[in-house]
């Protein structure tokens, strides 16, 4: 029986969306029911960092699809931009990582060196104190800065900028975007599913959930594989000031409308969302070692959210056990991937989900053998 | 009708902006002042060069950004005038070295 949409998607967050956009241009009809407001949401929580430097470090194909993504996003970029005007801010600064003591820089170096001994195409350069002198010349640095790595595979991007130009141009593709509804029950019905939100059903053929650390709550209802342990990320912005940084950096970046975008703890903290002034210091001691000048400045904000990260950091790309037309995706870096998700994971699931390309990412991976 | 008055005015103070005197009135917001003014702006915007003014007037929105002597940079909208308060408008941004 024919299905009002091909593919109904949980979750609007930058993985939803960017897996919908990707479908969308794939024609394919679809449907994303995103959350309430108070829903936790991860995709507003977020250093936009658009990262591979480190990536899979023990986990080759995590490092492959990080690589493949961050190659993407020019594309992407100008895809959106092109379609919905929606400048995302993206640049491809390259990134720099900071090391405060020779052990650091040490420990940074053979990280490096062993990734690229794995990937050929892993890039980076080995810096000096000397050289990030003259990288940022308008910019002091900490004392205790010695050097560090600068890799041209990084970038950033504005990432409420990000998820306003994925959803714009999804829409523009024909996507169906409902807002504000919880999806409570997905159930398999007549060679698809049925999806409930509120008084409003849905039928699909497939079924994607993306719906970040909402999507334990389908765990055992769907038989998903699927294991998460949130952590807390604190965040703050500070006011604006001349555009002086224009890399990407761990926990410190600067907008190119000039605010510092300063980061960021790592929490275990249940499922709460509140900051703290032990939060606050911490974020703070932190960049002040690389950049001391930013004590001058006033900090407007600071929130928080939680990481939807699994047990080794890594995505799970898999399905229901019971339903194998019920996909999920766990993902903690859906920034950086939302070019693979809106490119080859989307073209895949468009063309029918057929065999297992990312076999290597299922969430069978934490099971211990004991209980399933 | 009301025939207290629920806040009382007070007193008449001066105040400096970009360098010239302006009467205002004790306590009130120092966005309120510049409303007033000829020239409204608080800030100009060096990501786009246009001017702002304030727009909200509860906190929100940052365009009453100036620079007032001895406090540093803030909204305006949350700051009360005291005598002798001596303003910038913020059209230059801040460097961080």
């Amino acid at each position: 029986m024919k299905q009002e949409f091909d593919i109904a998607i949980v979750g609007g967050g930058i993985v939803g969306a960017a897996v919908g956009f990707g479908l969308t241009k794939a024609k394919r009809r679809v449907i994303i029911i995103d959350g309430a407001d108070h829903a936790l949401r991860a995709s507003r929580t977020n250093g936009g960092l658009i990262w591979a430097q480190g990536k899979g470090a023990n986990f080759p194909a995590y490092y492959r699809i990080t690589r493949q993504s961050t190659d993407l996003w020019p594309q992407l970029a100008a895809d959106l931009q092109e379609l919905t005007g929606v400048d995302m801010e993206y640049r491809r600064s390259g990134g720099i990582i900071f090391c405060l003591s020779e052990e650091q820089l040490a420990l940074n170096v053979t990280k490096a060196e062993q990734m690229a001994a794995v990937h050929p195409d892993y890039s980076y350069e080995l810096c000096d104190r000397t050289q990030f002198e003259k990288m940022l010349p308008d910019i002091r640095l900490g004392p205790k800065v010695c050097g560090g790595l600068f890799s041209p595979m990084d970038g950033h991007v504005n990432p409420l900028f990000m998820l306003r130009a994925l959803l714009a141009g999804f829409g523009a593709c024909g996507g169906k975007l409902v807002t504000s509804q919880k999806v409570t029950r997905v159930a398999p019905k007549e060679g698809g599913y049925h999806l409930t939100a509120g008084d409003m059903t849905v039928s699909a053929e497939r079924v994607l959930i993306a719906a970040g650390n909402h999507s334990r709550d389908f765990a055992e209802s769907l038989d998903l594989p699927l294991k998460l342990v949130p952590q807390r990320g604190q965040l703050m912005v500070t006011e604006r000031v001349a555009p002086v940084f224009p890399f990407a950096s761990n926990g410190l970046r600067q907008h190119v409308t000039g605010t510092f975008q300063l980061g960021v703890t790592h929490e275990e903290a249940g499922d709460s969302v509140d900051v703290s002034s032990a939060g606050a210091n911490f974020i703070a001691k932190r960049v002040l070692q690389f950049m001391p000048d930013l004590a001058k400045l006033r900090v407007v904000r600071q929130w928080a959210g939680l990481r939807v990260l699994t047990p080794d950091g890594v995505p799970i790309f898999d399905r229901s056990r019971s339903h194998p037309g019920i996909h999920f995706i766990a993902c903690h870096s859906g920034v950086t991937l939302a070019a693979f998700h809106a490119g080859p994971f989307a073209q895949w699931l468009a063309a029918g989900a057929q065999g297992n390309p990312f076999a290597e990412f299922t969430g069978g991976r934490f099971d211990t053998g004991a209980a399933a | 009708m009301t025939t207290e008055t629920i806040f009382p005015t007070r007193p008449s103070v001066e105040i400096t902006i970009d360098g010239k005197a302006v009467a205002a009135r004790e306590g009130e917001p120092l966005a309120a002042v510049f409303l007033r003014l000829e020239d409204i702006h608080t800030r100009t915007s060096f990501f786009s060069s246009q001017p702002r003014a304030p727009f909200c007037m509860m906190g929100v929105c940052y365009e009453c950004l100036v620079h007032i002597e001895d406090i540093g940079t803030i909204r305006s909208c949350q700051q009360a005038v005291t005598a002798g308060m001596k303003v910038e408008r913020y059209d230059h941004p801040k460097r961080l070295k």
